[in-house]
């Protein structure tokens, strides 16, 4: 019997061997390492301001960002600036293409488009990436936090960091007028301290400030948030989606929600892509005009639906500090 | 007593080798055969870091050189084929940002693909290539690399 538990013991030990052989050892890249100081501790809200020239970061506490709102809803009224002129709006966004989308040929003589900003982004690397934005008043633009800061931003391609710096042409084009406003440099990058930290998408909102007051050339659109579901509603999204490697084009492209959520807005049917990110979601309401509610960020984990950083209480009192002019 | 212990030890024996086998059950969900394959383009050149990994690698970063005369342009979205008979996909789940990455005329960049964000680890050992997702079916550059037994 002895020899037999012998023999069961000397089994255990191969069973446990196998275990441990088959357990390799794993590659893992701590992250919180990479990290700046101001994102090691514990506390979650408020905002960082990048100062893209001194590299000086600034942190708000949540509790100090004013509220311009009531408890279940906000508005804040868009502006533009050729109210009272015609538009051509209707022959520059025809014919849609195939999957919902339109390109924008004219997006100057379109008070909803002319506000819509195509965004070259030069990372810590020299990498470039490009997106969309939205003026949101004279020298800021609102964005996705995922084109100010990000793992992969860093000098090495590798880690975190803030990008380096941001160049922002208003309704840029392909056509005889291809940036009829010009354009601005970034001075300041500002993203809630929990995508910075986390990188969840939840929180992928982000601010750029600019050297010059372009916006009070084009507009902006309104703002609005609301605790109530926006499901059903009929919404516009533009961008500058990468199609056939021109990213200089502002498409757009209609839809409705199709799921609310308290950070996030779903759409099936409205088509974003590669280069939206950053893009006005928006409306067109009987009482407040072209009104964003979204911002363009991403394909959720299993399939193709737009995902919108929603604009909650927190980020419209954000936008709105900047309706008024920083420079 | 001591049958007892036996009979502890044979089925502790029995329930290690079980959870250690596990691995081979992963293969059966490993793979995503809907997809068309990918049209591969030689230009621009993409490299790993490393030419080996081993299966639990988190993050796979690439050197892209952009040996052409116009700009490249790649989403975040990737997909991962391993070479068994043919190249198969291997299942790569978002969420994926939509921002556009260019890489100029003459340009090296660096490309970090986070596999732990993206794909179910560790990767069974074998041949792989990482490419980007085009779903309009434009052509990619792929990177090899081996997973290491």
């Amino acid at each position: 019997m002895k020899k037999f538990l012998k023999k069961a013991k000397g089994v255990f030990a191969v069973g446990l061997a196998a275990v441990l052989l088959s357990t390799s050892a794993v590659a893992t890249e701590d992250y919180d390492s990479v990290l700046p100081d101001y994102l090691q501790s514990d506390e979650s809200g408020g905002t960082l301001n990048y100062n893209v020239a001194t590299g000086e970061v600034t942190y708000t506490p949540a509790s100090e960002t004013e509220s311009y709102s009531n408890e279940t809803e906000g508005f804040s009224p868009g502006y533009d600036p050729f109210a009272n002129e015609d538009d051509d709006s209707e022959n520059s966004i025809q014919p849609y293409m195939a999957d919902n989308r339109v390109k924008v040929n004219n997006p100057q003589n379109d008070g909803r488009c002319r506000n819509t900003v195509y965004i070259e982004v030069t990372l810590q690397s020299g990498k470039v990436i490009s997106g969309s934005g939205f003026m949101i008043g004279p020298n800021a633009v609102a964005t996705c936090g995922h084109l100010v800061c990000d793992d992969g931003f860093g000098e090495d391609g590798k880690s975190w960091s803030w990008a380096k710096s941001a160049k922002v042409y208003p309704a840029l084009n392909t056509g005889t007028n291809q940036a009829p406003y010009g354009f601005a440099y970034s001075t300041n990058f500002i993203c809630g301290r929990d995508w910075a930290k986390n990188l969840n998408f939840e929180d992928d909102w982000g601010i750029i400030i600019l050297d010059s007051n372009i916006g009070n050339k084009v507009g902006w659109l309104g703002l609005r948030w609301q605790s109530d579901s926006y499901n059903g509603e009929h919404i516009m999204v533009n961008g500058y989606p990468n199609i056939k490697g021109n990213s200089w084009d502002m498409y757009m492209c209609r839809g409705t929600i199709s799921a609310s959520y308290p950070k996030l807005l779903y759409s099936k049917n409205a088509y974003i892509s590669q280069g939206n990110s950053g893009g006005p979601c928006y409306i067109d309401s009987n009482e407040t005009g072209y009104t964003a509610i979204g911002i363009s960020s991403h394909h959720p984990w299993n399939s193709d639906d737009a995902v919108f950083c929603r604009i909650t209480e927190t980020v419209f009192n954000e936008f709105i500090k900047y309706r008024v002019s920083t420079l | 007593m001591t049958v007892k212990r036996i009979i502890s030890s044979i089925m502790v024996c029995a329930a290690v080798f079980t959870l250690s086998s596990c691995k081979s059950t992963v293969k059966d969900d490993f793979y995503e055969d809907d997809l068309p394959q990918p049209t591969i383009s030689e230009i621009p050149e993409m490299t790993t870091e490393f030419t080996e990994y081993d299966g639990n690698t988190e993050k796979i970063s690439v050197t892209i050189t952009n040996n052409s005369n116009k700009n490249f342009n790649h989403g975040e979205q990737f997909f991962l084929q391993k070479l068994d008979d043919e190249w198969r996909y291997i299942k790569c789940q978002g969420p994926w940002n939509l921002a556009n990455y260019m890489i100029k005329p003459s340009q090296d960049v660096i490309t970090t693909f986070d596999l732990k964000e993206h794909v179910r680890l560790p990767l069974l050992p074998g041949l792989y290539r990482i490419g980007f997702y085009e779903d309009k079916g434009e052509s990619t550059p792929v990177a090899e690399f081996t997973i290491k037994e």
